[in-house]
C-alpha cells in the first residue's frame, strides 16, 4: 500500500516498505530494484528522499547499486534485515511491551495464554 | 534559473507586499514557497510570471525580464493560479487554441494527468467545479513542459486521492533544466515532494534553502541551547529515527520559523556558512 | 512576432467572442433590412428625391455601425486582460505583445467594419436589384473624408475608452490620452476643414459684398486644409493605438 502516514519520517516508510519485500522473499537474492524516478512517481515523494533512502540501504549493505544499471538486493540482505530487526525488537519492542504490561496490570500468565490461542489458528 | 535582486513587489510603491527579496533559485529542484495567507506568495508568483511590474530591484528569469512578456519567454513558463477562470468553451477547443502557441504540448500527456486526477470529462471548461478548474490548468500546464511550472495552492479544492495523484505526477516529471515552484499554506500537501523550501514572513523571505541542509543544520548545530519550547517541535522527527538519520518534521519547521526570532537567527546563520 | 501567432490569436478572439459578434452583425443586418426594404421605393419617380433618402440612410447606417462597432469594441477588446483570474489564458499566452495588438486591431478595426461594409453593399446591392428607379449608386463612404476620420477615429477612442474601463491602474494615463484624442478630433474639424462647396455649406452666408463663416474658418490654405484633415484623420487613430500599445507593454494587474 503507498499511503504515506503521518507517524514516521517519510523515508523511514519507505524503507520499511522495501525490507517488507526482501523479508517476504518477494524479492530475493540479486534482484533489481525499482528506479529513483520510478519509485518517487509510485509513492509521490521527491527523488531527493528515494535516493536518501536507498543511499541508506547501501550502507547498511541490504543493497548495492552497479553504476549505470540499478540498486540490486544484496546476498545477506534478508539475514541482516533479520537481525536488525531482532535487535529492535530485543531493545525496543519487548521492554515498552513490558512496560505496558505493567501500566495496564495484565500478568504473565494472561500473556501465555493469549499467546497460545494465537498460535493455534 | 531564476535571480532577484533586492526585489520590492508589490501593487503600490507605498506599501510593497514582498521587500528585499535576493534569491536565486535551480534547475532541478520543487520548491516549497510557504506563507500564511497574504504573505507574498501569489505576489512574488505573478512577478516571477510577468504578469505584475516590479516596483523596484532585478529580477531575471531564464535570461529574460518577465514583464517584458516576450513570446520565447512566455513559452517557457506555465503559471498556475489559485483563484483561476476558465473561459466557455470545451476542453478540445480550448487545447486546439492555447495549444497553438505551446510547441512542446503532447495531448496524450495532459489526458494522462487528467485520468491520474480523475478530471470529470464533457463539461464546458467554465462550468466545472473549482477542483475540475484547477486540474485541467495543471494538466495542460505540465503538458506543455515548460521550464517553469508556477503553481498558487495547486492542492486549493483537490481531494486526498486527487492531491496524491497530484504529487505522484510531479514526483515523475523530469526536471533537468527545468524547476517548478508551489506555493502553499497547507504544508502537509507539499512537503513530501518538495526538494527545498522558501519561507515568507512579514513581507520578506526568511529562509530559502533545501530540506537536506535544514535537516543537518537542526540536527548537528548548536540548536539544544535555546531553550524556546517552539524549537523543540522542529526537531520532532530528528535523531531518534534511525540514528544519525533524520528527516524533518517541515509543519512544525515552518511553525518554529513563524514564531521563533531565535530560531530564524540561527537558521539564517548556519545556512548562510554554508 | 509571428503571422501564425498573429493567425492564431485572431482564431481564439473568435472564438472567444463569437456570441458578441454574432449579436452585432444580426443588429445591423436588422437596421440594413428596416432601412432598405420598404416598398415605397417603387412610389420613387424624382431622383433628387430618392438621392437624399438614400444619402440619409447612409448617414443612419453609417452612424449605426459606429455605433455597434463602439460597443463590441468596447466590450471585446482585448477581453480579460486585467481580469485577474484569468491572466494565464490572456495576458501571458506565448505570443509578443505586437502579435496580440495586431491580432486584436485586424479583428476589431478590418474584419468587423469590413464585414459591416460588405453587409451593406449587398443589401444596396438587392434593393437597387429590386428598386429600377434608384440610378445612383455608390459605394458607401466614397464622398466625404471627415466620415472615414469619424469613422477610424471613434473605433481608436473605443479602444483607449476599452483600456481606461479595463485597467487596474494608471487611469489616468488613459484618460488624457482619449481627452488628447478628442482634442486633437476637434482641431481640424473646425480649422481645417475646407469649404469647397460655398453655395451647399451651410455654416458659410453672405454678409454684404462677402462670404463669413459661422465657424473659424482654417488658417491654412485650401489645400494645405486638405492635407492637413487627411494628415490627423491618418494620425490620430495611429496615434491611439500607439499609445494603447505601449499601454498593453506594461500592462499590470
Amino acid at each position: 500500500m503507498k499511503q504515506m502516514s503521518d507517524n514516521k519520517p517519510v523515508f523511514i516508510q519507505i524503507k520499511e516498505w522495501i525490507e517488507q519485500h526482501i523479508l517476504r522473499g518477494e524479492w530475493s537474492k540479486g534482484h533489481q530494484l525499482p528506479s529513483v524516478r520510478e519509485l518517487s512517481a509510485e509513492f509521490g515523494v521527491n527523488p531527493n528522499t528515494i535516493a536518501r533512502t536507498y543511499e541508506r540501504l547501501t550502507m547498511e549493505q541490504t543493497i548495492y547499486s552497479v553504476r549505470g544499471v540499478g540498486y540490486f538486493v544484496s546476498d545477506q540482505a534478508k539475514e541482516l534485515i533479520e537481525t536488525r530487526r531482532r535487535e529492535e525488537f530485543r531493545k525496543e519492542t519487548i521492554p515498552q511491551f513490558i512496560a505496558d504490561m505493567n501500566l495496564l496490570g495484565i500478568e504473565l500468565e494472561e500473556f501465555i495464554k493469549h499467546y497460545n490461542e494465537t498460535e493455534k489458528r | 534559473m531564476i535571480k532577484l535582486n533586492n526585489l520590492q513587489a508589490g501593487y503600490r510603491v507605498k506599501s510593497p507586499v514582498l521587500k528585499d527579496v535576493n534569491l536565486t533559485l535551480q534547475e532541478d529542484r520543487i520548491y516549497g514557497l510557504l506563507g500564511s495567507n497574504g504573505s507574498g506568495k501569489t505576489t512574488l508568483l505573478n512577478t516571477l510570471a510577468g504578469a505584475l511590474e516590479p516596483l523596484g530591484g532585478k529580477i531575471e528569469v531564464l535570461g529574460y525580464t518577465p514583464l517584458e512578456r516576450k513570446a520565447k519567454f512566455l513559452e517557457q513558463i506555465a503559471y498556475i493560479q489559485d483563484e483561476l477562470e476558465l473561459p466557455s468553451m470545451s476542453a478540445e477547443q480550448f487545447v486546439e487554441s492555447y495549444a497553438a502557441f505551446r510547441p512542446k504540448f503532447s495531448n496524450g500527456d495532459m489526458n494522462h494527468y487528467l485520468k491520474m486526477m480523475n478530471f470529470t470529462f464533457g463539461i464546458r471548461l467554465d462550468k466545472l467545479s473549482l477542483g475540475n478548474c484547477k486540474k485541467f490548468a495543471i494538466a495542460f500546464a505540465l503538458a506543455s513542459h515548460p521550464r517553469i511550472v508556477l503553481m498558487d495552492e495547486p492542492t486549493n479544492g483537490l481531494d486526498i486521492e486527487s492531491k496524491q495523484a497530484l504529487r505522484k505526477i510531479l514526483a515523475g516529471q523530469d526536471l533537468s533544466e527545468r524547476l517548478i515552484i508551489i506555493s502553499s499554506h497547507q504544508v502537509a500537501d507539499i512537503e513530501d515532494i518538495i526538494s527545498d523550501v522558501i519561507i515568507l514572513r512579514e513581507n520578506r523571505i526568511v529562509l530559502n534553502s533545501s530540506l537536506g541542509a535544514i535537516g543537518e543544520a537542526l540536527q548537528f548545530g548548536d540548536i539544544q541551547n535555546i531553550e524556546e519550547p517552539l524549537y523543540v517541535n522542529g526537531l520532532k522527527a530528528i535523531g531518534k529515527a534511525e540514528g544519525d538519520y533524520s528527516d524533518v518534521d517541515l509543519e512544525s519547521f515552518y511553525l518554529a520559523m513563524q514564531n521563533s526570532e531565535n530560531m530564524r537567527n540561527y537558521l539564517s546563520k548556519v545556512i548562510s556558512k554554508k | 512576432m509571428t503571422t501564425q501567432h498573429i493567425l492564431d490569436l485572431i482564431k481564439l478572439h473568435f472564438r472567444l467572442n463569437w456570441k458578441r459578434i454574432t449579436v452585432a452583425l444580426a443588429l445591423f443586418i436588422g437596421f440594413l433590412f428596416m432601412c432598405y426594404a420598404r416598398e415605397s421605393y417603387l412610389s420613387w419617380h424624382e431622383d433628387v428625391r430618392i438621392e437624399q433618402i438614400i444619402n440619409s440612410l447612409r448617414e443612419s447606417c453609417f452612424a449605426v455601425m459606429i455605433i455597434i462597432g463602439f460597443i463590441y469594441t468596447i466590450y471585446s477588446s482585448f477581453r480579460g486582460y486585467d481580469n485577474k483570474r484569468m491572466v494565464a489564458t490572456t495576458l501571458l499566452v506565448p505570443a509578443s505583445t505586437e502579435s496580440k495588438y495586431i491580432a486584436e486591431w485586424i479583428c476589431t478595426f478590418m474584419i468587423l467594419p469590413l464585414t459591416m461594409i460588405a453587409l451593406w453593399l449587398v443589401a444596396e446591392t438587392i434593393s437597387l436589384w429590386f428598386n429600377e428607379g434608384m440610378t445612383s449608386f455608390s459605394i458607401p463612404l466614397s464622398e466625404d473624408v471627415y466620415k472615414y476620420d469619424g469613422f477610424l477615429s471613434f473605433w481608436a477612442i473605443a479602444h483607449s475608452i476599452a483600456f481606461f474601463v479595463r485597467s487596474a491602474g494608471r487611469k489616468w494615463y488613459i484618460l488624457l490620452s482619449v481627452a488628447a484624442g478628442l482634442a486633437i478630433l476637434r482641431l481640424p474639424l473646425h480649422y481645417s476643414y475646407p469649404f469647397q462647396n460655398i453655395m451647399s455649406d451651410s455654416h458659410v452666408y453672405m454678409n454684404g459684398s462677402h462670404f463669413v463663416s459661422r465657424y473659424p474658418v482654417s488658417i491654412f490654405s485650401e489645400q494645405m486644409s486638405c492635407v492637413v484633415s487627411v494628415f490627423f484623420t491618418l494620425t490620430l487613430p495611429i496615434a491611439m493605438y500607439v499609445l494603447g500599445y505601449l499601454r498593453l507593454k506594461v500592462r499590470e494587474l
